[in-house]
């Protein structure tokens, strides 16, 4: 694990650049990453509801995009949709949940968000690294979408603003 | 598809209808929890309101006063994964009736008869989903979770119930056998 806690990995906010980046990830992705690729693989399509998020950020190993964050369907409810798709490989997945903390963080302090969502198919890697505990299911669509030849269902979580703050950001600070 | 029953029609919107359907939507007590939070949209942008999203709206109306007791609108198809939404309304006087629940019956049956869906889902807010507790508690719908204080409403958080009904168990429902049996002796 020291090579992963030492390795280089960043992130900078999400530009026009970086939909190329994006695209290919959609498409890597399939049916898995569901609010993007619903409509099917059409650049335009793609393209056009990337656009929409709320706001996005690249995740960088090094110089390297190997993954974006996302946040979508925010409102007067005071909520968003929390969203991290990762290259396929399994070092990206294992280093980028580092970086997590850090976004909900920067979320949270530029917004009035009280609580984020998640989504995740059963079978989706777990992206959330330190967080994964701090985020509680809420609803659970059985058999929602074909993914990979077979129905999976599909989780809603929930992590509170003060939660996190409150509970996880201390424990992150505490002396190890 | 049109549902009559003993005391309803359950029938797709017409453009003659939207003007009733304004009223009864302007009813205040319901403008913080129905779709119009940030107000009532003005008469002439009413039809791309009431259509946003949503792919078709069936009116209830009540077979003695030919008066629409309220609707129901299935929105945000997802036809790949087969599944979609639904909202239902009930005009002030007609709440408590039993009209729209009725009417859910109706739409359920013509949703599964002519959309190729799996599952229907609707949001409901705790204040509201008693409608649905007996449904579940018989198995024709199910509670999949709490979006626990999802909506603030007039300042308050509140929770929203979300509700699914799958075709399997409303093609298999004894609920279903009483309505359409129901249905053949209306005509």
């Amino acid at each position: 694990m020291d090579s992963v806690a030492h390795e280089d990995v960043s992130w900078r906010l999400f530009d026009n650049e970086d939909l190329v980046f994006a695209y290919e990830l959609a498409a890597v992705h399939g049916a898995r990453w569901w609010n993007v690729t619903k409509n099917g693989s059409s650049p335009e399509s793609m393209i056009s509801l990337i656009s929409r998020f709320a706001a996005g950020v690249t995740i960088l190993r090094g110089q390297t995009p190997i993954g974006i964050g996302t946040l979508s369907d925010t409102g007067s409810a005071g909520t968003g949709l929390f969203d991290i798709r990762v290259v396929d490989d399994e070092h990206s997945r294992e280093i980028v949940g580092r970086i997590v903390p850090e976004l909900i963080q920067s979320v949270f302090a530029v917004s009035d968000i009280r609580a984020l969502y998640h989504e995740r198919f059963e079978n989706d890697p777990r992206l959330l690294g330190p967080t994964e505990p701090y985020w509680r299911t809420q609803v659970i669509f059985p058999s929602y979408a074909l993914i990979e030849g077979r129905y999976e269902s599909l989780e809603q979580r929930v992590l509170w603003r003060d939660e996190f703050q409150e509970v996880f950001l201390p424990l992150l600070d505490a002396p190890k | 598809m049109i549902i009559t029953t003993s005391r309803s029609i359950f029938r797709p919107v017409t453009p003659g209808d939207y003007q009733l359907l304004y009223e009864i939507e302007s009813d205040p007590g319901t403008s913080s929890t129905w779709r119009y939070k940030q107000g009532m949209p003005a008469p002439e942008e009413y039809e791309s309101a009431l259509w946003r999203q949503t792919d078709a709206i069936w009116v209830v109306v009540g077979r003695d006063t030919l008066r629409i007791n309220g609707y129901l609108q299935l929105h945000d198809v997802d036809l790949r994964a087969g599944h979609g939404w639904f909202s239902l309304y009930a005009s002030p006087e007609s709440r408590g009736a039993g009209f729209v629940m009725e009417g859910l019956m109706a739409f359920c049956e013509s949703v599964f008869a002519e959309w190729p869906l799996r599952w229907i889902y609707a949001h409901s807010l705790a204040q509201n989903v008693g409608a649905f507790e007996s449904g579940i508690r018989r198995g024709d719908a199910v509670r999949l979770g709490i979006l626990e204080k999802r909506m603030m409403i007039d300042g308050e958080p509140s929770d929203v119930h979300v509700i699914g009904i799958s075709r399997e168990s409303w093609m298999n429902s004894k609920l279903r056998e009483r309505f359409n049996a129901l249905r053949a002796r209306a005509k």
